[in-house]
């Protein structure tokens, strides 16, 4: 047996460093919008809470800069992985520290534990008194949720860093391996471009609805820009504490169904959509799986709460489920009713159905959380090809074609590696609800609130609180960075330690 | 024989899923009981309650006549000859579907700079409203302003502006020797 072994260098350990400290140079460069922000609004206690932030990440991405340089083997994948879980963990630290400053978050694991929500599109929230927070604050928490979903690290180093070498391997270490354009600066920059065109048409729609609602022009703009981000970035945050309900209105649910859908969408799809193929929208394994898998759940859900008799007419029934299995399965989390009623309300078989939909999540490479569409489609294929092999005559050759962009035939190994990541998920999402009734909480809350933070949805059913054990917010903060970056980024990120501990 | 084909397909495939349905049709109907709100609207007295009852126990308030008081928030959003108001108290929030006139009454909505005004609302709770779509809310019948809001002032603090300085200055010098070390390439 052939034992392979790796050995972290000196090297490699600035090299950690220098990469990362690029990354956290980055975070203090954006935390100067929320500041304008608050300069625009008056907040001044605001105001210089991000200034804190901002220079303190400034000193520490120095600090890293000084400390480190580039890696002498270039960036190799375990440099790759670890940056990026490394890179995540110092970022949250530093991000959550005008949240603490501001008084809205109890402690300081509240903050971080919101940030990391944010970062990983999640959605779930221990802000407290939301209702009263500065505009800074909202505009932080919202472009937090937008940039986590688009990728901060390799984002950041395709900006800091031009033909930064081996930078692919940071990509895919963020969960994300999309290679739209020959390098991955012009891939960042595509993902950028596709973005920022669905940030001016998707703002602009929900500013004009918010106007026909009855919100005053400013309000209809910030709360259209923040529902925007909260929309594509599949994150669910919303500036109000009672998230999309607050605006009681049909119209803008329906504007931010379509935003949803399009942010869990592979970026690739996006790409060839813009580039005129667009008979991919079909023939993608990706959606074809989202839709048949959304129709289905949304059927049960249908079907279950009017033999329930939950609601008394075909609109409300239409306009609560339809739109709470679209928030699930693109794992955004809007909601338009109490968190209460997925518990209380709602058939437990609803609920049963919504967790499964939140764990089957949209697609890769997008910003959305979940097994994703491909894996599922993937493992199907799969189990067909079992079933036509054991049907067919023994001389025959069985192939399944997966189509993603083109048609390729289904290979062991990539059943093998989506096999794995689902079962990794389905091990965390044992985990969380175990841990969730060990801690008193009835058996379908648990189950509801750790398929929502595995798969990075945010929807909740009233669990996730401020009073909720501190075990169990770093249990979940640890479970959203790991489903969001796909576990191996953060598996390397601890053999990494591991090695260092034992040296 | 394409077609036929299809068509054979489409039948097995909805024979193998019509399984999966009725397991979920079958729990649905046996969690029936336990899910099935009230839906009758009691008529009588106003039972007082706080927001988070609405949501939490919304079977036992459907229909019913409610009493709560709470902080106006955000903004009034008139739609028509009615408007939604958004209250909040120390549980939670909901949503106050009424006429232009009583909106009119509330000077003061809550959010960053201000506390909004006090309001007591009396009015029918639907946890879902078959006016609104399904949407959880209270149709007020009569609204009182308790207490009037006003703005709330944030002090700046004295050793955060210095800390910001002090940072902002540290950031500065660190910046100058990564500069001159050549790591901002």
């Amino acid at each position: 047996m052939i034992k392979v072994t790796y050995r972290l260098t000196r090297s490699d350990v600035l090299g950690i460093f220098f990469y990362t400290g690029k990354v956290v140079l980055w975070m203090g460069g954006l935390m100067l919008i929320p500041a304008v922000t608050a300069l625009v609004f008056g907040e001044w206690p605001s105001l210089f809470d991000f200034l804190i932030g901002s220079s303190l990440s400034f000193c520490v991405g120095f600090i890293f800069l000084l400390i480190g340089r580039p890696s002498q083997r270039g960036l190799t994948w375990m440099l790759g992985f670890t940056v990026a879980a490394f890179s995540w963990l110092v970022l949250m630290f530093l991000a959550a520290v005008p949240y603490y400053l501001s008084g809205h978050w109890g402690a300081f694991v509240d903050a971080l534990f919101d940030v990391m929500s944010g970062f990983t599109t999640t959605g779930v929230v221990l802000v407290q008194d939301l209702d009263h927070i500065p505009n800074s604050i909202n505009m932080w928490r919202h472009i937090l949720t937008y940039l986590g979903g688009q990728g901060m690290v390799v984002l950041a180093l395709t900006v800091l860093s031009k033909g930064l070498p081996g930078a692919f391997k940071l990509y895919v270490g963020e969960a994300k391996d999309e290679r739209l354009m020959p390098s991955v600066g012009q891939t960042a920059r595509a993902i950028w471009f596709i973005s920022v065109v669905w940030l001016i048409v998707g703002t602009v729609a929900l500013w004009l609805s918010g106007l026909a609602i009855g919100l005053k022009p400013v309000r209809a703009f910030l709360h259209g820009l923040w529902i925007f981000m909260g929309a594509w970035s599949t994150g669910g945050f919303a500036p109000q504490s009672q998230n999309i309900m607050y605006y009681h209105s049909f119209l803008l649910e329906a504007v931010t169904v379509p935003i949803m859908i399009a942010g869990s969408f592979n970026f690739g799809l996006h790409f060839a959509i813009w580039t005129g193929k667009r008979s991919e929208i079909y023939r993608n394994l990706e959606t074809r799986v989202f839709f048949v898998t959304l129709s289905l759940f949304t059927l049960v859900g249908f079907l279950s709460t009017v033999t329930a008799g939950v609601y008394s007419d075909a609109l409300s029934l239409a306009r609560r489920i339809v739109y709470q299995f679209i928030s699930a399965q693109t794992t955004t989390g809007f909601s338009n009713i109490f968190p209460q009623q997925f518990v209380y309300h709602w058939p437990t078989v609803v609920l049963l159905a919504m967790t499964l939909a939140m764990l089957f999540g949209g697609s890769a490479s997008s910003t959305a959380g979940g097994f994703k569409g491909v894996r599922v489609g993937v493992v199907a294929k799969a189990i067909r090809m079992e079933v036509r092999k054991l049907m067919a005559p023994e001389s025959a050759v069985i192939v399944e074609k997966v189509h993603m962009g083109q048609d390729s035939p289904l290979e062991d190994r990539n059943v093998k590696v989506a096999a794995l990541i689902i079962l990794l998920y389905i091990v965390i999402f044992t985990i969380g609800t175990v841990a969730g009734v060990a801690y008193g909480y009835p058996l379908p809350m648990a189950i509801f609130e750790a398929g929502s933070v595995t798969g990075n949805v945010g929807l909740s059913s009233g669990l996730t609180s401020p009073l909720m054990p501190w075990p169990l917010k770093i249990l979940y903060i640890l479970m959203m960075w790991m489903a969001r970056l796909e576990f191996m980024s953060v598996f390397v990120f601890f053999a990494i330690l591991w090695r260092f501990g034992r040296r | 024989m394409r077609v036929r084909w299809k068509l054979a397909k489409f039948i097995l495939t909805v024979t193998a899923v019509l399984p999966v349905v009725f397991v979920f049709l079958v729990a649905g109907a046996l969690s029936r009981a336990d899910a099935s709100p009230s839906g009758n609207a009691l008529s009588g007295e106003a039972v007082r309650v706080k927001i988070q009852d609405l949501a939490g126990r919304s079977s036992e308030y459907n229909g019913r006549k409610v009493v709560f008081s709470g902080e106006a928030i955000g903004d009034i959003m008139y739609r028509g000859q009615h408007a939604w108001v958004n209250v909040l108290d120390s549980t939670g929030a909901i949503g106050v579907f009424m006429p232009r006139e009583f909106a009119q009454k509330i000077q003061h909505l809550g959010d960053y700079s201000h506390k909004g005004d006090t309001v007591e609302v009396i009015g029918v709770f639907s946890i879902s409203c078959p006016l609104h779509n399904g949407d959880p809310d209270v149709h007020a019948e009569s609204l009182t302003v308790l207490e009037s809001g006003k703005t709330i002032l944030h002090p700046i603090s004295r050793e955060r502006v210095i800390l910001s300085v002090v940072l902002a200055m540290a950031a500065g010098y660190l910046g100058y020797w990564a500069w001159k070390a050549k790591k901002l390439a």
